[in-house]
């Protein structure tokens, strides 16, 4: 299958890239390293979504890490390094995906219905403030989110997400890559894209909210 | 078809509109039915207000380094491409 | 054009956070994003949008109007309308919410109208509506209101006044005409005025 055309890379983007290719191509051990550094963790829950061990991910990983030595000479610029290092690892990832018999698209993952906030925190039916909060949110208290907490409960909340959130909301707002690179990647539309984020962003803002409260309890 | 009796919405419309919302990805009518709750609702300000506390506190988490041995065995693969001339094999 | 603008404590834009300039200086947004424009409120558009801080601006370039606001590329605040204080707001929230009382009047059961009528404290009007157990939809309504005006704040008791008014009325165009009455009684006293 062919991925959709991916985008021109920006001029500053295309800049870094050819810095890169360059210290490559000359052989730099810690530039290798720092590409490898820069992707890897996120190459490797990509690949988990397309093969059934862990196991499987770090081979499909490495095997990707090979690909892209191979085509390293044959790389003109047309998208970006990242997308096309990304775009070897999906094909890797499919490919042993369907040897491992779990080829399974995207959306087949996310088989969630209903609404992202649990329906009780809203007044319903015939109250005359239907559909207003029954308990609303408290703020959090300036002190826990400043003691840098907050990002270590993130980091929990997260690995509670099914894989297909986990992904979508980790590219975008912890490796910070744009919705178009998401969807490029993924295969889905802005629109799938936009509803697994949703659903990741309030399971994590819940997640959050439960801990804590259950923390300022005790 | 029927108007609403409200020109805004309601909370529980409201947060299923929040990503849509700080993605700047509402309709100018529907952004505005949102603002004007938010005017009032300081329930759904807090809402909100966490929401972009959430995302703020992602964008700090940094990632894992990579697993010693994986990282060993790709520099391996790196140090035989270059030997073979940095082409097409590794 | 002359229009008005509410603001959050320091002269900060409530929902994009922006802190604008000292009065005077321009603050611009590129024409070709809409979504960018800066905006604000034509006189029958105050009670919407409420906040701490009222500022009377000034809009220069195109003027975009739509349904509850107006919008520009360009606008520069003037000066901080000094008269929308705590003090005002809460005499407005009392306002509303007598006039949530009057609104309802006329839809309660004889004893409950008579024990209404004519009250101008608020705990007393919660006081009567909660005496003989759940009250009747408008009298909830109108205790809410009386509620939000003693511990809330203007912006949630005019919203439940004009909640009332669509319910008792033909929906949104009677919310809307609610919206103008409290716009009258805050231009009123703040001398706010339709200004090209």
């Amino acid at each position: 299958m062919e991925s959709p055309t991916a985008p021109e890379p920006p001029p500053d983007v295309a800049a870094a890239d050819e810095r890169e290719l360059q210290a490559l191509r000359a052989g730099d051990e810690s530039a290798f390293l720092a590409l490898v550094n820069r992707h890897h963790r996120a190459m490797l829950r990509v690949a988990a979504l397309y093969v059934k061990s862990g196991a499987s991910a770090e081979e499909v990983v490495q095997e990707a890490w090979l690909g892209v030595l191979k085509g390293l000479h044959l790389f003109e610029g047309r998208s970006s390094l990242k997308s096309w290092i990304f775009r070897i690892l999906v094909n890797c990832a499919k490919s042993r995906g369907v040897r491992d018999a779990r080829a399974v698209p995207m959306s087949a993952l996310e088989d969630e219905d209903g609404p992202s906030v649990p329906a009780e925190r809203f007044r319903e039916g015939d109250d005359r403030w239907a559909g207003h909060w029954t308990e609303a949110p408290e703020p959090w208290p300036d002190a826990r989110i400043e003691s840098g907490e907050m990002a270590a409960l993130v980091r929990e909340a997260l690995e509670t997400l099914p894989a297909g959130q986990r992904t979508v909301m980790t590219l975008r707002d912890v490796d910070g890559w744009e919705s178009p690179e998401v969807c490029e990647l993924l295969g889905i539309s802005e629109g799938n894209q936009r509803v697994l984020l949703h659903r990741a962003r309030s399971k994590v803002r819940g997640y959050v909210e439960k801990r804590l409260a259950r923390e300022e309890r005790r | 078809m029927t108007t609403r009796p409200v020109p805004d919405l309601t909370c529980k419309e409201l947060v299923e509109l929040v990503t849509d919302y700080l993605e700047g990805r509402l309709s100018a009518d529907d952004r505005t039915r949102f603002e004007l709750h938010l005017t009032y609702c300081d329930w759904c300000r807090t809402y909100v207000e966490q929401m972009r506390q959430v995302l703020a506190a992602a964008g700090e988490l940094t990632e894992a380094s990579v697993a010693p041995e994986a990282r060993d065995a790709l520099l391996a693969a790196f140090r035989g491409w270059k030997r073979g001339g940095g082409g097409g094999e590794p | 054009m002359i229009a008005y603008k509410f603001l959050s404590r320091g002269a900060v834009a409530p929902f994009t956070g922006f802190p604008w300039p000292d009065p005077g200086a321009w603050v611009s947004a590129r024409v070709d994003r809409e979504d960018a424009w800066i905006h604000a409120c034509r006189r029958g558009d105050v009670p919407y949008w409420l906040d701490e801080e009222l500022w009377r601006v000034e809009l220069a370039g195109p003027v975009r109007e739509t349904r509850y606001q107006i919008a520009s590329p360009r606008a520069r605040l003037v000066e901080r309308i000094a008269g929308w204080d705590p003090s005002l707001g809460r005499a407005y929230a009392g306002a509303c919410a007598l006039r949530a009382r009057d609104l309802a009047l006329p839809h309660l059961a004889p004893a409950l109208r008579d024990a209404l009528t004519g009250v101008a404290d608020l705990e007393a009007i919660v006081a009567a509506v909660n005496r003989a157990g759940p009250p009747p939809l408008a009298a909830a309504y109108v205790s809410d209101a009386a509620n939000n005006a003693l511990h809330v704040g203007p912006a949630t008791t005019s919203y439940i006044a004009c909640m009332l008014a669509s319910r008792l009325g033909d929906g949104l165009a009677a919310f809307e005409s609610e919206r103008a009455w409290q716009s009258r009684w805050l231009a009123e006293r703040l001398g706010l005025r339709d200004g090209r």
